[in-house]
């Protein structure tokens, strides 16, 4: 039954590789505009939004993101939700990138300067104009580091998603090693993939950081 | 009717009564200068008078609006300017930028129109040159000068300043106190509170001295600076008693 560890397997990983990156892009660009909703909210005037926030960040970054996958994929149909494997994959992935987001934005949002809002009062900008050009530019200029720094947790969450049959690095891993028995040599080259996708990443989190605190 | 009227405001902190029933009056055209010990609530009044804090009791009306008066909250904006001793200018936007972005965002102008307005106050405060220049590579009197000419573009009929020259090196604060000094020539309405008695006196023409949350006394720079009347004002301008 067994093969050798064969260079098309390379090949399949690679194309698994392509899913990573797309699952990540995909947690990125819908877990960050969630987590902008998340971050404004939990720094809201509405004592009833921002105690809903904590308690939704609490919640999401307390439990395992394996845990909330489960729940949502095998979970929900105790309840007669029967999700497939892609919204499970999207609603899991924009549930846990939201929290950490949203929680790394607001600590930025209130980081800046009270003097920076009085400013942007008399001069008259609304609340909304002072969130838009004053408040939020600067948050974001300095969550940076810590935004790009967590791209690379949710590359490495979305080895996760093969649990619930996502054909990612992870899970095609899976099944070469199953049918190859080489288990070093795949999940060794599963290593390196990660790494390279996750490395640049950190050093560009790095170099953001080192720019911030030259200019700041 | 005085530009600025106000009538017994109060306000408190914690217990702390830090602005304890203050009455005052600035015409258009005048420039007050308001002095006073540390914590004798120079900021707190002019905080209350810029919308910033809301007074426990009292009234402000500025040019025949009430502040409070939350219908006209839009025009009274439009009013009062209003620059601090941390300048606190925009990180991210260049100086034109900080400059432009409240002439285009709540005056709705164009890009050319604002930036034309952006350059004169510029060109005003002498610092035409560093328009797109930001405010980490200007120094201290230079970002204070944009601060100024940001709060002057929108033309605002009293300016508000908070010890504007205390956070400088003693070379800046000339530069900063020369164009104070030519908008009072030109009838800009302004309340400096400043702890150089020389620029006050030089610059103003009425000083009032806030003692403990009240208007210790008020009237003329040079007979409140040269005679005053009260022992704590003598003792605060380092008179012989
Ligand atoms: N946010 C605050 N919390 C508590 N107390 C405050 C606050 N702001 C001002 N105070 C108190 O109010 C009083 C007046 O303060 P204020 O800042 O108006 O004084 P000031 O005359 O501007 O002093 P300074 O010359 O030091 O700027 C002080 O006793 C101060 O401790
Ligand atoms: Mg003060």
């Amino acid at each position: 039954m067994f093969r050798e560890f064969a260079w098309l397997d390379v090949i399949s990983l690679l194309r698994a590789a392509q899913w990573t990156i797309l699952l990540s892009l995909f947690a990125f660009v819908a877990g960050g505009l969630v987590g902008l909703a998340v971050a404004l909210a939990r720094v809201s005037r509405i004592a009833a939004l921002r105690y809903a926030m904590i308690g939704y960040i609490n919640l999401l970054q307390g439990t395992p993101f394996l845990i909330q996958l489960l729940v949502i994929y095998f979970g929900l149909t105790f309840v007669g939700i029967r999700l497939d494997a892609w919204s499970s994959a999207a609603i899991a992935l924009t549930l846990y990138t939201s929290a950490f987001l949203g929680e790394i934005w607001r600590g930025c949002i209130e980081g800046v300067p009270t003097t920076q809002w009085e400013a942007a009062e008399v001069l008259g900008l609304s609340h909304f104009q002072k969130y838009l050009y004053v408040i939020l530019p600067q948050a974001l200029l300095v969550s940076l580091p810590a935004t790009v720094g967590f791209l690379v947790q949710i590359v490495k969450a979305t080895s996760l998603l093969s649990v619930i049959g996502f054909a990612e690095i992870m899970r095609i891993a899976q099944t070469i090693n199953n049918v190859t028995f080489q288990p070093f040599i795949v999940y060794g080259i599963c290593a390196v993939l990660y790494f390279l996708i996750c490395l640049p990443l950190s050093r560009f989190s790095v170099y953001l950081e080192r720019r911030l605190h030259g200019v700041a | 009717m005085a530009l600025l009227e106000i009538q017994a405001l109060r306000r408190r902190i914690g217990g702390n009564e830090v602005l304890a029933g203050i009455d005052l009056d600035v015409e258009a055209g005048e420039v007050l200068a308001l002095i006073g010990r540390s914590g004798s609530g120079k900021s707190s009044l002019l905080r209350c008078i810029g919308g910033l804090d809301t007074a426990d009791g009292g009234r402000i009306v500025v040019d025949g609006i009430g502040i409070g008066d939350a219908a006209r909250k839009r025009d009274l904006r439009e009013r009062i300017g209003m620059v601090f001793q941390s300048f606190n200018l925009f990180p991210h936007l260049s100086v034109e930028g900080n400059v432009t972005l409240a002439l285009r965002k709540v005056r709705g102008m164009a890009k050319a129109e604002a930036r034309e307005i952006a350059h004169a106050m510029l060109e005003k405060v002498g610092i035409a040159d560093k328009a797109g220049a930001y405010p980490r590579a200007l120094s201290g009197g230079q970002m204070q000068r944009v601060a100024i000419a940001r709060s002057l573009a929108l033309q605002p009929r009293l300016l508000l300043l908070d010890e504007v020259t205390s956070a400088l090196d003693p070379e800046m604060v000339r530069e900063v106190q020369n164009v104070l000094t030519l908008l009072a020539a030109e009838g800009v309405t302004m309340i400096l509170v400043t702890h150089e008695i020389d620029f006050a006196r030089a610059a103003s023409r009425r000083v009032a001295f806030l003692h403990k949350g009240r208007i210790g006394e008020i009237g003329p720079t040079k007979q409140v600076l040269d005679t005053p009347a009260t022992a704590e004002l003598r003792e605060f301008l380092g008179f012989r008693l």
